[in-house]
């Protein structure tokens, strides 16, 4: 029997021992691929996370395929017959890689699904699976040490808390290789880590060694790996979330004025008023803070609640421009006077009520402002069951009721692309106006809170976000055209999605005099 | 050519020593038994030569060539069977048999049916469902059906009833004779190799203590038994040439390592008085209880025969 014809053998004997695995491993890829492109037996939001078990099956079906035929064990069977190591871990290997295959291709067909190019999907799946290839692999060495299943499973367990108890003790003697260690970039670590992993599995299967040391040397570089790994793959910022360049520093108009506490839980509770941005630009405050200065000199940092929302929450926008469309229910619009207002309201503590009981000088308001450039891109027809896809992205309107009492849909957005793939060209969150060309008029949605999560895709470790929001229409004013059947009739639903072009920090004029606190 | 020649081997797990300097030479075609008791190093010893696990020291040559150079079709014939050797469980015996004939050039299926036969195997039921006993025919047809020139066997009679065992044993002087096996053999089960072997090894913590022609072990070996009403002379004892010395009234009954021509009147020398001296052939087992004794401090010393003796 030649080298290949042996191969060939040994799979052949594989695959029929780990049949059972093989159709289990089988049905959660297919599970997972069907939650992907929503199919309908496998829609339901639970199975998002098949991708876990995805992952287990997948580490222990390599792990039997390895512990069928054990390197270190001195009563393998295989051992005691005339079959080349070599090809016995030849063997191995490539039913490891088609573990880590299954679900890539999987998924590089799957994300035709979202619109993804096929040069793209296999890219970004091979990205996804770093994690995966290392877990097999991982698992493939962890096998080839441990006796059977039992001791593979303690094991896996054992190690993180040894990495844990490990890193715990080196942090407390304040080493300092951990940051070197981590500035790897991702690819390298796991090329190196596999490459380490791969020559620890031909050492064993070579020599057949079983001593202690070598275990430990091997759980020890599996444990490594992912640490490695994991510290290589903390995404970096994206450039166009760096502080912003002058450009885009368009002065808002923001003002601030006190409210009547009647109208609010707090006393200092105030009104954040946004000039109206250009058109197709969203400005965003966050990360508000709130300095209350006392008469005698001290300053007490409030807790901010802010309670608006809308088209934009925390911040104004103006949907971009569409030619020939004038939109009726504008805020800018709505009050004539251009603005948009945030409600703040500082909570201060019992703590801080007594401090600043004597009398407040001024309070000031820092926070960091996003902005935003606003884009029109696709179309979809405002009908239940209507999709959008575009490269990654998966619009699909769930529900929808409208007609004479108004307009509201619920609307899921899917975007095949996770936190290692972050894209800065795009926010995940997705707004949406109605625009009827016909009659040259448009509404603004507004955004309601519903559900935001990731999801799982079908390789462990790859993530999309799936959001699921309602969108209505925000009040039209007296006088304006009513927004009914026969508008509707007319109407498209337009995406639109939004691209960061920076932040900035804002601090407001100190507004003096604010009314004083009562205990 | 010696079928299996190693010299030097030690082996250790941890810090304790199953092995230490081991020599043994099987010559071609022998059937050596390797006696030892337990947890002497026999699965050990036999493991190494099996390349399952690699000696600390030492080398080991299967048919002329280093262990270590053997080529696969080198491997095709030697077999091995072991009493804890793991068999693929959820195979059938037959799916086991299609999984090993294309390993080896040689995989006889008329003697697998014949094995089969014998033992009353049936060829569509899971290995894994097999009783121990079971389990280790199923093993031995793996390493016979082959007809390979070297077998290791570790315990093979392990479970076997003795109408099985009387078979196997048969069977196995058959294959010897006819194919020229070298077959290394340890087992517990002395009566069995009596019939069988041509050569003895002896291993006792670690250390091979004897290694010989089973011919030149029984003229060695007595086993002698004197009868005296003078029981003051029964008294005697040999420090190092009686071994496993057993007295019961005017009976006195030991072996006796290193018998010659001139051992008789030797003793009779001794045992002026005596009724009766009985010399007779060691058996096997009493050589063995002997030996694991003397090993024991539990009678005299046993002199030690170079192991290297028998190439």
């Amino acid at each position: 029997m030649t080298w290949f014809g042996e191969l060939r053998h040994l799979l052949g004997k594989d695959l029929t021992e780990h049949r059972w695995t093989v159709a289990l491993y089988l049905l959660a890829v297919l599970v997972a691929a069907g939650h992907m492109v929503g199919w309908y037996p496998f829609t339901a939001p639970v199975l998002g996370s098949t991708m876990v078990f995805v992952g287990l099956i997948g580490a222990v079906l390599a792990a039997s395929i390895v512990q069928g035929d054990s390197p270190t064990r001195s009563d393998a069977f295989w051992a005691s017959h005339p079959i080349d190591a070599s090809a016995m871990l030849a063997t191995k290997l490539l039913l490891g890689l088609a573990v880590l295959a299954l679900p890539i291709a999987a998924q590089v067909i799957a994300l035709q699904d979202y619109d993804v190019s096929w040069s793209e999907a296999f890219t970004r799946s091979m990205h996804d699976a770093r994690l995966y290839a290392l877990i097999v692999l991982g698992a493939l060495v962890i096998a080839a040490l441990t006796r059977d299943l039992k001791s593979f499973v303690l094991t896996v367990v054992a190690i993180p808390i040894g990495l844990l108890m490990c890193i715990a003790i080196l942090s407390i003697r304040k080493s300092s290789w951990g940051m070197s260690f981590g500035a790897a970039d991702a690819a390298v670590a796991t090329l190196v880590a596999a490459g380490v992993e791969l020559v620890l599995l031909v050492w064993l299967y070579h020599t057949r060694d079983s001593r202690w040391a070598t275990r430990l040397a091997g759980f020890a570089v599996v444990g490594l790996s992912f640490v490695w790994l994991g510290m290589a793959s903390v995404p970096r910022e994206p450039a166009s979330l760096r502080p912003a360049t002058g450009v885009i520093q368009v002065p808002l108009h923001l003002d601030w004025a006190p409210r009547r506490q009647s109208t609010t839980m707090s006393p200092l509770a105030m009104d954040l008023t946004f000039g109206t941005p250009r058109e197709g630009m969203r400005y965003e405050i966050h990360g508000t803070k709130v300095t209350a200065r006392a008469r005698d000199g001290t300053s007490e940092d409030l807790w901010v609640s802010s309670s608006e929302m809308g088209f934009s929450p925390n911040g104004a926008a103006t949907p971009p421009a569409i030619p020939g469309v004038r939109w009726l229910n504008l805020t800018a619009e709505d009050s004539g006077s251009g603005r948009h207002v945030i409600r703040l309201e500082p909570m201060p503590s019992d703590d801080q009520r007594e401090k600043l009981r004597a009398g407040i000088e001024s309070v000031v308001l820092t926070g960091t402002m996003d902005a935003t450039r606003l884009v029109a891109t696709d179309t979809l027809a405002p009908a239940q069951g209507a999709t959008d896809v575009r490269n990654g992205r998966r619009i699909v309107i769930d529900s929808l009721r409208s007609g004479a009492n108004g307009f509201s849909a619920l609307i899921r957005t899917r975007r095949a692309s996770g936190p290692s793939l972050f894209s800065p060209d795009f926010d995940p969150i997705v707004d949406f106006v109605l625009v009827n060309r016909a009659r040259g008029e448009g509404v603004v949605l507004l955004r309601q809170v519903n559900d935001y999560s990731g999801d799982g895709m079908i390789i462990p470790g790859s993530t999309m976000t799936s959001q699921r929001f309602r969108y209505s229409i925000r009040h039209l004013p007296d006088g304006r055209p009513a927004i009914d059947d026969a508008w509707l009739r007319g109407a498209k639903l337009q995406v639109i999605d939004a691209v960061p072009l920076g932040s900035y920090q804002v601090k407001l004029p100190p507004l003096a005099a604010p009314p004083p606190l009562e205990r | 050519m010696a079928a299996v020649e190693a010299s030097h081997l030690s082996y250790s797990y941890g810090r304790t020593e199953a092995l230490h300097d081991v020599n043994l030479a099987v010559p071609e075609g022998a059937l050596y038994a390797l006696l030892g008791p337990n947890g002497a190093g026999k699965t050990t010893l036999l493991q190494i030569l099996m390349g399952l696990r690699r000696a600390t020291e030492g080398r080991v040559a299967i048919m002329g060539k280093d262990r270590a150079t053997l080529t696969r079709a080198d491997k095709a014939r030697i077999s091995y069977v072991a009493e804890g050797q793991r068999l693929p469980g959820w195979m059938r015996l037959e799916q086991l048999e299609a999984y090993l004939a294309p390993l080896y050039p040689t995989w006889d299926p008329a003697l697998a049916d014949t094995m089969r036969d014998r033992f009353s195997l049936d060829p569509y039921r899971r290995v894994g469902t097999f009783s121990r006993g079971e389990h280790m025919k199923a093993a031995l047809l793996c390493a016979v059906a082959p007809r390979p020139q070297l077998v290791l066997m570790d315990e093979p009679f392990t479970g076997m009833d003795p109408v099985v065992k009387d078979d196997l044993v048969r069977g196995l002087l058959a294959s010897a004779a006819s194919d020229g096996w070298t077959a290394i053999i340890s087992s517990h089960d002395v009566g069995e190799l009596e019939l069988v072997t041509d050569w003895v090894g002896f291993i006792d913590h670690g250390r091979m203590r004897l290694s010989e022609d089973r011919d030149r072990l029984r003229e060695r070996f007595k086993r002698v038994t004197v009868i005296s009403i003078d029981t003051a002379t029964l008294e005697q004892r040999d420090g190092d040439e009686w071994l496993s010395i057993d007295r019961a009234g005017k009976r006195l009954s030991f072996v006796l390592a290193d018998a010659t021509t001139a051992t008789e009147d030797s003793l009779r020398a001794r045992f002026p008085g005596a009724e009766t001296i009985e010399i007779r052939d060691a058996t096997l087992g009493e050589i063995f209880v002997a030996m694991a004794r003397g090993a024991r401090g539990q009678g005299s010393g046993v002199r030690a025969r170079n192991p290297e003796a028998g190439a």
